[in-house]
């Protein structure tokens, strides 16, 4: 042990897992890193699984610290351990995941790399019993959503912002406050929107892996979209900007019968609907036995919906006042709009958003219009690098269209 | 009637293509700057194809243009929607399955050792040969190409065999009677940037159409999934639908199957009784387990058909045999109740209409007595597949008997 002040601080809060945050650690003790320049602080959230014992008796091979608190919930269980780290660089961890090799130090890189920036490492997720169609929906939602962050010149939205791997300089963590103890889940949406607003870049790190061995099943799954519901309401008020783009926005524009029966049950009739969750449950179990996964999928993805309206139902009682809470106008978009000019060549337009970093723009070829980038709520402002992003995937068939009539222009003297 | 197969640049069209002798039309791949955008029949007049005939048999074909327009805003953009990925993609082992067919291979060698370095290795397996002669051919090529000889017959065992023997993560299978496109490596391997991507497979085009049995084929079954980049996973296509994602004589996996969705069934594919199958049952079992699989047509190889009447019916009883062994597999061991629809679907919409066509000699059907062979083929493929398996079984434990370390086990060694 050294008295030299580590660099980076690993906080990892912990809730009853006893063995996988084992692994977690045994995982950090295998970093490429020395040991010195790194402390880990683990929280235990009221634990009953003799997690305590177990880390009383964990030989590290690093500084590590353990705070106990009463089941206060994971943000204030990541807030103090903020608060006790003497790193200038804090890497959020779960005690699910175990770190590869390069963990710490490709943080550490990227930091390096882009100062004052939040970064955001790569989880896959692993497995090594459970098997079955829901293990692999998971798999296929997380790769999915890493698979857009990989991506040049990707857009991130507070929804993206995952705490799981994450690390932020402890000065820019402080000065935001840390997360928000008031919310169980997606108090990471919720903190990753006053990063956002405070236009510090986020960058996704693929070196910074760890393997996820979550441990959820489908019961656990539901009961956390229970809690989503709650937590979007909660959301929606600390932001109203976010509210256009929460889950029960997109759910309540589904049309059909089924839509509004799912509706009705979840705010009117939840006594009766429990009972039928609970039967469509194991009707889960039969579809996938005939592996009738397209059909599960959607049962699934209904399910979700009904417990997600359930939790919604805990803070806007009815459905009138879910419509009521939606239509409630926020406050009106900050931040510029501007026009681009393509005719002054890409990277112009490129260096122009970075100057000015807008909400939404305007985007030109000479006089011929090609198309607009909408505000977007939740999401990053306007840089250099999403420009041609959003061309080639969004505007690919506007920017045809200007660029043939301003073809057309030279071509036939008609400018 | 023969088909003369063209490969065409849009942009690089000779004003005339002569020469066609013999020929009454001819098949064209179409190209934009090197990329397959493609494909159209051209009549030949006069023995040959003015530059005239191209453009206005192509100026009818929407999508052609499409993707070209897609491919120049691509570029104007300086974007590109593999490349995208911000990372390094895996090495390859280029792996070549082959039995006895040395002149086949001698071509398909030609072609893999002129494709740009980029510190590939090349592996031809010799699955249970009836003489030296491929060993002679590779021999030729020394340190160029590693000669790996394999003598249990099958082609799954031989695929197994170079999963284990590559020298690198990735192994891109070529058929020994296909000539891969000088670009047809790099564009299987960038596909692997997405480390959820376990298989990528490419456009197969016919090398040469100058028999009716080549011919037929090409209709009937050909080897092409289109000239659009697919990405699939299991909420996008049923794994038992799994033969449109590509086939097995263009493809790559990682070596990383072995563990995570397990090797080549050795029951089935060529050497066995099953004939076929071995390729699409690990397409069904990837995406059963949750990974993608990329069809990319800029992956281009051109597949030499069988010439003659005699072979071409065997690969179509063998097709049968191979795809109703697949669905007896994933019925019997995967309880995918969903063959039973498939099954029935291709009876109904496909068979059944070409087998009364041909009865009635409809013009433009199918030779009778090709349909009657595949259908002669699914009948035998259940009864295939349990006689093949049983016989698998019989030699793994023979295997065991034998040796403490197996010689093929069925885990990563």
């Amino acid at each position: 042990m050294t008295s030299t002040r580590p660099s980076v601080s690993v906080v990892i809060p912990t809730h009853n897992r006893r063995l996988s945050l084992a692994r977690t650690l045994d995982s950090i003790g295998r970093q490429t890193v020395s040991p010195e320049i790194f402390e880990v602080i683990v929280i235990a959230d009221g634990c009953q699984d003799g997690t305590q014992e177990m880390l009383s008796q964990y030989r590290a091979g690093y500084r590590l610290a353990i705070i106990s608190q009463a089941g206060l919930g994971s943000s204030a269980a990541r807030n103090a351990g903020a608060a006790q780290a003497t790193g200038e660089l804090i890497i959020f961890l779960d005690d699910d995941i175990r770190a590869s090799p390069g963990l710490i130090e490709s943080h550490f890189k990227a930091h390096q790399k882009n100062p004052d920036s939040a970064v955001i490492g790569y989880y896959p997720p692993r497995s090594d019993d459970q098997p079955g169609l829901f293990r692999i929906a998971l798999y296929t939602w997380w790769e999915k959503m890493f698979d857009q962050m990989r991506q040049a010149g990707h857009r991130f939205s507070c929804t993206e912002i995952l705490s799981g791997n994450f690390s932020i300089s402890a000065e820019t963590f402080r000065r935001l406050n840390g997360f928000d103890p008031a919310l169980e889940v997606h108090e990471d949406y919720e903190f990753g929107m006053r990063l956002i607003k405070e236009n510090i870049p986020i960058i996704f790190e693929p070196e910074a892996l760890g393997y996820h061995y979550q441990a959820t099943d489908i019961k656990g799954s539901l009961s956390r979209k229970f809690q989503e519901g709650k937590a979007d309401v909660i959301l929606g008020r600390l932001h109203p900007e976010l509210r256009s783009t929460l889950l029960m926005c997109k759910l309540i524009q589904f049309p059909g019968l089924y839509n509004s029966l799912l509706l009705t049950l979840a705010f009117h009739l939840a006594f009766l609907g429990d009972v039928m969750a609970k039967m469509l449950y194991v009707g889960l179990g039969v579809l996938e036995w005939l592996r009738l996964r397209w059909f599960w999928r959607r049962l699934l993805d209904g399910l979700m919906a009904y417990w997600y309206w359930r939790g919604v139902a805990r803070h806007l009682r009815s459905l009138d006042e879910v419509k009521r809470y939606l239509e409630e106008p926020g406050p009106p978009q900050t931040g510029p709009d501007i026009d681009l000019d393509l005719a002054e060549g890409l990277e112009a337009a490129e260096q122009l958003l970075d100057r000015a970093r807008p909400t939404c723009a305007a985007i030109h070829y000479g006089p011929h219009l090609v198309g607009w980038i909408p505000p977007r709520p939740g999401a990053e402002c306007l840089r250099g690098v999403h420009l041609r992003r959003i061309l080639a995937v969004e505007l690919l068939p506007a920017l045809r269209r200007a660029l043939i009539q301003a073809g057309a222009a030279d071509v036939f003297g008609s400018k | 009637m023969p088909t003369k197969v063209l490969d065409l640049d849009l942009e690089q069209l000779p004003p005339v293509i002569a020469d066609l002798v013999g020929y009454p039309r001819a098949l064209a791949l179409l190209r934009w700057r090197g990329k397959p955008v493609g494909q159209v029949i051209l009549d030949v007049h006069h023995d040959q194809i003015t530059r005239a005939d191209v453009l206005t048999a192509v100026s009818l074909l929407e999508e052609v243009w499409m993707r070209v327009d897609r491919l120049l805003l691509y570029e104007i953009l300086d974007w590109d929607e593999v490349d995208v990925l911000q990372a390094e993609p895996p090495r390859a082992t280029v792996a070549v399955c082959t039995r006895d067919r040395p002149e086949d291979l001698h071509r398909c060698l030609e072609a893999l050792i002129r494709l740009p370095d980029d510190g590939q290795e090349i592996l031809v397996v010799d699955n249970n040969p009836s003489t030296d002669e491929t060993y002679q051919v590779v021999m030729r090529y020394g340190e160029k190409v590693r000669y790996i000889r394999e003598d249990q017959p099958g082609l799954d065992i031989a695929r197994n065999r170079a999963l284990r023997e590559a020298k690198y993560e990735l192994i891109a299978f070529n058929d020994d009677d296909a000539v891969p496109d000088p670009g047809w490596l790099r564009a299987l391997v960038r596909n692997f940037r997405d480390p959820a991507v376990m298989c990528v497979t490419g456009l197969t085009m016919p090398f040469e159409l100058e028999t009716e049995a080549q011919e037929w084929f090409e209709r009937y079954s050909p080897f092409s999934r289109g000239f659009q980049r697919k990405v699939y996973d299991w909420e996008v296509i049923n794994p038992v639908s799994a033969v449109r994602v590509g086939v097995g004589a263009n493809m790559a996996v990682r070596r990383s199957v072995l563990d995570l969705v397990g090797p080549f069934n050795e029951a089935l594919d060529t050497g066995t009784p099953t004939r076929s199958g071995g390729d699409v049952e690990m397409f069904a079992r990837i995406l059963r387990k949750g990974y993608r699989i990329v069809y990319d047509p800029a992956a281009l190889s051109w597949h030499r058909h069988r010439r003659s009447w005699e072979d071409l019916r065997k690969a179509l009883y063998g097709y049968g045999v191979g795809v109703y062994a697949t669905f007896t597999h994933n019925l019997l061991y995967e309880w995918e109740f969903f063959v039973l629809v498939q099954a029935i679907n291709w009876f109904v919409m496909d068979q059944f209409p070409n087998l009364l066509r041909g009865f009635l000699h409809r013009p433009d059907s199918l030779p009778l007595d090709l349909v009657v062979t595949e259908l002669t083929g699914c009948l035998a493929g259940p009864w295939a597949y349990v006689r093949s398996r049983k016989a698998v079984r019989r030699k793994m434990m023979k295997d065991d008997k034998h040796s403490t370390v197996g010689q093929r086990s069925y885990t990563n060694p």
